[in-house]
């Protein structure tokens, strides 16, 4: 694996994704110095008439006309700069954030599992829109804090060598002065984000520790609290920007001086008692005004970019957390791709052999040398102890872990992991322990199992579940929306609509993890009804602890620690010792 | 301000109190702005008028540049010192109100019930109310700041040039303040409905991608991501349209402002050409004129932005207001009225309705004497929690009661109530401080040798051995350091360590393996001796040592008893659950 980016080689390699909208913000903030010659000469030019040329009011029009283009010509520019800047966020970041979501598809669904669904929310919502500034804002001004000032010592220093030097030497070299603002913005910024962060964290803290500080009966005080936590914050946090702001009020003093003494050079030269820098063919009023115009505008990128410089903290913050999640990227899978896809047969059969399985980072293999045959239509039912062993079954019947070692294949020889991504897949249906129900109509949330299925059959899986009434008396029958702000659903309808989308499905493989726990009795019936009419047209491998479940399997998979410890008919296993209900353990 | 800055005023009620601080900041700000304005109108005019000086020798020797060179040097000294000192005070006003306006806003939220603020969608609220507040300490900054310091400037401008030519400087100064009203005014009006939809699409896209994200095995196994992605993507598109779209609003004020700027400019140029001309004006204050304009209009550039976002700040204060408004906080007694006999328990007849149409709780009656042991099972969604809800006086019951030791729970004092109930909730709050600190929400007295032993006790021995510095460590933000099971346990230390006599645990050995399971159930006996336990679960690990099983279903009581009874009665719905494999 290539070895990680650091956050500022990888925001800069992403600047590629906005294509030519950079370049577009840069010359527009270049194409405005120019105007801003323009308008300079303008104003100088009406001052020299008017001054010392003593010229007719209508020797004006020239300047007259050109000083209002030459605004709205800049204005212009800047319109598109800020166009031009956001577009390239925006590019940039849906590029980004398209790239994310096809990651964490590609990642599977183990690997998001482990990720805390709120935290994975954050970073691709976000932790991508904190990029914005740094691409909108603060890019472009890297370059033109460079550009713009040299735009303008390349104009001056041919008509006034000394005016050109002073704007050299108060701005102590271009690149210096950007480190320095740099240095001191960076150490600003980034104190100041991070005691604000700071505060704000606690504060949160606080809002979502309440329930707990009420039931130990020490939310009231808390108002104080956070009071003194805020203003010693404050003090912690002034005292670094008293300091910090020093920097940029340096360039601010540079920019100051450099005006009074431009100012006071140009006057004195005026008054003839200085005699130097205007190249030996004299300094008018003109071009004095001229290059005065241009002084404040020499240090204006510089001051921009310095605050632009909390955008750039915050993206490289954002790039620290998402280059772990886009750099990773898993070897593409179609080194090996098949030819032919496979036809998802009417009824399937399994064959594990001596499959081994482990998760990464684990050096214990989580299943070790488990080896069955299961005929198409029979009913599989695994059982054992939390850790022995079922989950890591689950993930890899259903391809979300491949095994270490051993093959997973159909009863007709076909290797599952030689199959085109996705195929495997369409051969299985699922009903998890917990379901989500996705803010959509009852019709949508059941059609995710299969997106071409009729509404017939939607109202034909609903009854075998016992929820066609139920769906029949919503207010939109079939369209009522389910979840936040929609129609209210139990725990026992929840896993009855999932149950529901395994006959929406039409596999011929259904895999159940734990169906009947924790269900109320009026749903519990329904669904141990709707596995035995499953269990006539489809293979089943259930998931349980429930004796009255086992007694619908063919076969019964006793995993323990990873091992195999028993695969019998439940008649059979009944006799064994130590097999039967259960006092001690289990969930209700 | 008008009604619909209403919402406002509680917020800038706030700023009276460091009047003095933030009217200085605004001070300093002026300082800054009129040195930046004065140092380069004087030193355009003293350009003019030295070069016109020096036309002769003898003017130029007549000239006086003592006063005008001083002048550009004292205000490049202003100019440094106004801003350095603006920055200063800005921030420690923010700072300051920054720091009422949180405890102002949490003072609000606290008399709230936990239940009233999860309606409002829980965290994703509290995330909210944190960012309103941070978009409300721009107020002061972005917004209220720079409008004054650019009403000032303006009149400054035009006095200026008033000084010299009244008609050129009203028309100046009037020039400017339309510029100065046009493009905010402009931009909050014009930017009201795009941001307001900004924000709309924003919450819709957050709430379906976590929504998705949590749903993502069943979208992966079913092929369905790609195009859950694709509609995710397509509203994120829909979104940042509106944002291009505020980005153009605020371009186009940029050019409006240039335009007026531009024209105005020449305005004033070409008049004071003219009166230079014709009515004996100085001509070399027609630099000065010039720049004074182009100075002072920096002053109002920045303006239409800081307006755009008003209506955002607006929002936030409005969502502040909302909740203070939309719920009745409950209620408890400064004092107790009469004193618990003991701490028996008496629910009667409880209903309590959530969802409208739907009762979580159906008159469910309970009575827990003092001392009792007693586990409460039921599928999820059977009204377990919500019971312990309104034990905790967190919801409001419809109808029936609950008396705590003969004294109905509605006249006890928040102090009593919370002193009576030791609970530990199904979500387990670490806070952002120690682990000690964090137990000590249970015991505040209790010592380090108290903490350990009872953490051992729970199986978190080992864990707490790998903590880098023991109690004393803090836990990690993204909330990894304790795994969800190990959470739970800790929640029951907590509620373990009080010396409540009522002993509520939601829930406590979930996610937990078999072994861990019967230790954290041997503990949980040995510190509830002598204590009533109300015991949530969905296990069956241990509850044959409990007094009473209780089991209920769709917010009633399906059957009651010990668990010798349950379980001699083939019938009950306790020796069904009993009926599972043993391994």
């Amino acid at each position: 694996m290539p070895e990680r980016p650091t956050a500022r080689q990888w925001l800069s390699r992403n600047a590629r994704r906005a294509s030519f909208w950079p370049l577009i913000s840069v010359a527009a903030g270049g194409a405005s110095t120019l105007l801003l010659f323009l308008l300079a000469w303008a104003i100088a030019g009406i001052v020299q008439k008017m001054v010392l040329d003593d010229a007719d009011l209508s020797t004006l029009t020239p300047y007259l006309v050109a000083l209002p283009l030459a605004f709205v010509g800049r204005g212009a520019l800047s319109w598109l700069k800020t166009e031009a800047g956001t577009r390239t966020g925006i590019l940039v970041r849906q590029s980004i954030r398209r790239e994310l979501l096809e990651h964490l598809g590609e990642r599977g669904s183990l690997w998001a599992r482990r990720q805390h669904s709120a935290t994975l929310g954050n970073r691709v919502w976000d932790q991508v829109d904190a990029l914005q500034g740094y691409y909108a804002d603060f890019r472009p001004q890297i370059l033109l804090s460079g550009l713009v000032p040299l735009m303008i010592l390349c104009v001056v220093f041919p008509l006034n060598w000394a005016a050109g030097l002073i704007l050299l030497l108060t701005g102590p070299l271009i690149p210096m002065n950007m480190a320095m603002v740099g240095m001191g913005a960076k150490q600003r910024q980034e104190e100041q984000f991070q005691e604000m962060t700071r505060m704000s964290r606690h504060f949160l803290d606080t809002l979502r520790g309440l329930t707990t500080l009420k039931l130990f009966g020490q939310s009231r005080q808390q108002g104080q609290i956070i009071y003194r936590v805020s203003e010693n914050f404050r003090r912690k946090t002034m005292r670094v920007l008293r300091l910090a702001f020093l920097s940029s009020t340096v360039l601010e003093f540079f920019s100051s001086v450099s005006i009074a003494l431009m100012a006071i050079y140009i006057g004195f030269t005026y008054l003839g008692q200085f005699h130097f820098g205007d190249w030996g063919h004299g300094l008018d009023l003109f071009t004095g005004l001229f290059i005065l115009i241009l002084a404040p505008e020499f240090y204006q990128p510089l001051r921009d970019l310095g605050a632009h410089y909390h955008a750039k903290a915050e993206a490289e913050a954002a790039a620290e957390d998402l280059i772990p999640i886009l750099e990773a990227r898993a070897t593409p899978p179609e080194a090996n791709m098949p030819s032919a896809r496979w036809q998802v047969p009417n009824s399937l059969g399994l064959v594990l052999d001596n499959i081994h399985a482990r998760y990464d980072g684990q050096t214990r293999y989580a299943i070790e040398g488990l080896t069955l045959t299961l005929a198409p239509g029979d009913c599989l039912a695994v059982v054992g102890p939390s850790g022995a062993g079922k989950s890591t079954l689950l993930n890899v019947l259903t391809g979300a872990l491949s095994p270490a070692q051993g093959t997973l294949s159909t009863s007709d020889g076909e290797d599952v992991a030689r199959m085109y991504p996705g195929d495997w897949q369409a051969a299985l249906g699922w009903v998890g322990q917990s379901t989500s129900l996705l803010s959509a109509s009852l019709a949508d949330n059941l059609r995710l199992a299969n997106v071409d299925a009729s509404d017939q059959t939607l109202e034909a899986a609903l009854n075998e579940v016992g929820l066609l009434e139920w769906a029949n008396s919503l207010p939109q029958g079939l369209s009522t929306r389910l979840g936040e702000q929609g129609q209210p659903v139990s725990g026992g309808q929840a896993r009855r609509i999932a149950l529901a989308r395994a006959f929406v499905r039409q596999a011929p493989l259904i895999l159940l993890d734990e169906p009947t726990a924790s269900l109320d009795q009026d749903s519990e019936r329904h669904v141990m009804a709707a596995l035995s009419r499953l269990k006539a047209s489809h293979t089943l491998i259930i998931l349980t602890h429930r004796l009255d479940l086992l007694q619908l399997a063919d076969q019964v998979l006793v995993l323990d620690n990873g091992h195999m410890r028993a695969l019998d008919t439940p008649n059979n296993l009944a006799g064994t010792p130590g097999f039967g209900p259960d006092t001690h353990g289990g969930t209700a | 301000m008008n009604h619909r800055h209403a919402s406002l005023r509680p917020y800038l009620r706030q700023m009276k109190s460091h009047a003095l601080l933030l009217g200085l900041g605004v001070l300093l700000n002026l300082v800054a702005v009129a040195s930046t304005i004065g140092l380069i109108s004087l030193s355009g005019w003293f350009l003019s008028a030295s070069a016109l000086a020096g036309v002769t020798a003898a003017t130029a020797h007549s000239f006086n540049f003592f006063l005008p060179s001083a002048g550009v040097r004292f205000f490049a000294i202003t100019r440094t010192a106004g801003r350095y000192g603006e920055r200063i005070t800005t921030h420690e006003g923010t700072f300051r109100l920054l720091s009422r306006l949180r405890r102002s806003l949490f003072n609000t939220i606290e008399p709230l019930s936990p239940t009233q603020l999860q309606r409002y969608g829980s965290s994703d609220l509290l995330t909210r109310l944190s960012n309103d507040i941070d978009a409300l300490d721009g107020l002061y900054i972005r917004v209220i700041t720079p409008s004054l310091v650019a009403l000032l400037a303006i009149i400054g401008c035009g006095v200026v040039i008033g000084i010299f030519a009244p008609a050129i400087g009203m028309a100046a100064a009037i020039a400017m303040l339309a510029s100065g009203l046009a493009g905010p005014w402009i931009a909050m009006k014009k930017g009201a409905t795009p941001s307001r939809e900004w924000q709309r699409l924003d919450t819709e896209g957050r709430v379906y991608l976590l929504e998705r994200l949590a749903g993502l095995p069943e979208l992966l196994l079913y092929g369905q991501w790609s195009r859950e992605r694709e509609t995710l993507l397509s509203h994120a598109r829909q979104r940042d349209q509106r944002e291009m779209t505020l980005a153009r609003l605020w371009g186009a004020s940029q050019l409006l402002n240039q335009c007026l700027l531009g024209l105005t400019i020449t305005g004033v140029l070409a008049a004071a050409a003219w009166y230079a001309r014709y009515h004996e004006l100085d001509p070399t204050l027609i630099a000065l004129m010039g720049l004074t304009i182009l100075a002072g209009f920096e002053a109002i550039a920045l303006l239409p932005r800081a307006w755009q976002e008003l209506g955002k700040m607006r929002r936030a204060a409005a969502r502040i207001d909302e909740i203070r408004h939309t719920a009745d906080p409950i209620h408890f007694p400064e004092t107790t009225g009469t004193q618990p006999v003991d701490s028996r328990l008496d629910i009667n007849e409880l209903s309590i309705t959530l969802t409208p149409g739907i009762r979580t709780l159906n008159a469910l009656s309970l009575t827990l004497e003092a001392g009792v042991h007693l586990a409460l099972l039921g599928p999820s969604g059977s009204g377990k929690t919500t019971l312990v809800n309104a034990l905790t006086r967190f919801v409001i019951p419809e109808s029936g009661h609950i008396r705590l030791g003969n004294v109905a729970l509605e006249t006890l004092s928040e102090k009593d109530l919370r002193n009576s109930m030791a609970v530990a909730p199904q979500d387990v709050h670490l806070f952002m401080t120690s682990y000690r600190e964090n137990l000590r929400i249970g015991a505040p007295a209790a010592d380090d040798h108290t903490f350990i032993s009872l953490l051992e006790e729970l199986g978190l021995g080992s864990w707490l051995s790998e903590q880098p510095e023991g109690l004393d460590s803090w836990p990690d933000e993204g909330g990894s350091s304790l795994s969800g099971g190990q959470l739970r346990r800790f929640g029951v230390a907590r509620a373990l360590l009080s010396p409540a006599p009522i002993v509520i645990l939601d829930e406590p050995t979930e996610g937990l393996d078999v072994e861990s399971e019967r230790q954290v159930m041997a503990t949980i006996y040995r510190h509830t001796q002598g204590r009533t336990l109300l015991l949530i679960t969905h296990r069956m690990t241990g509850l044959d040592q409990m007094d009473r099983i209780a089991i209920m279903q769709a917010g009633s009581l399906l059957e009651e008893g010990t668990p010798s009874a349950l379980m001699a009665d083939t019938s009950s719905r306790f020796h069904t659950l009993q009926g599972r494999v043993v391994l």
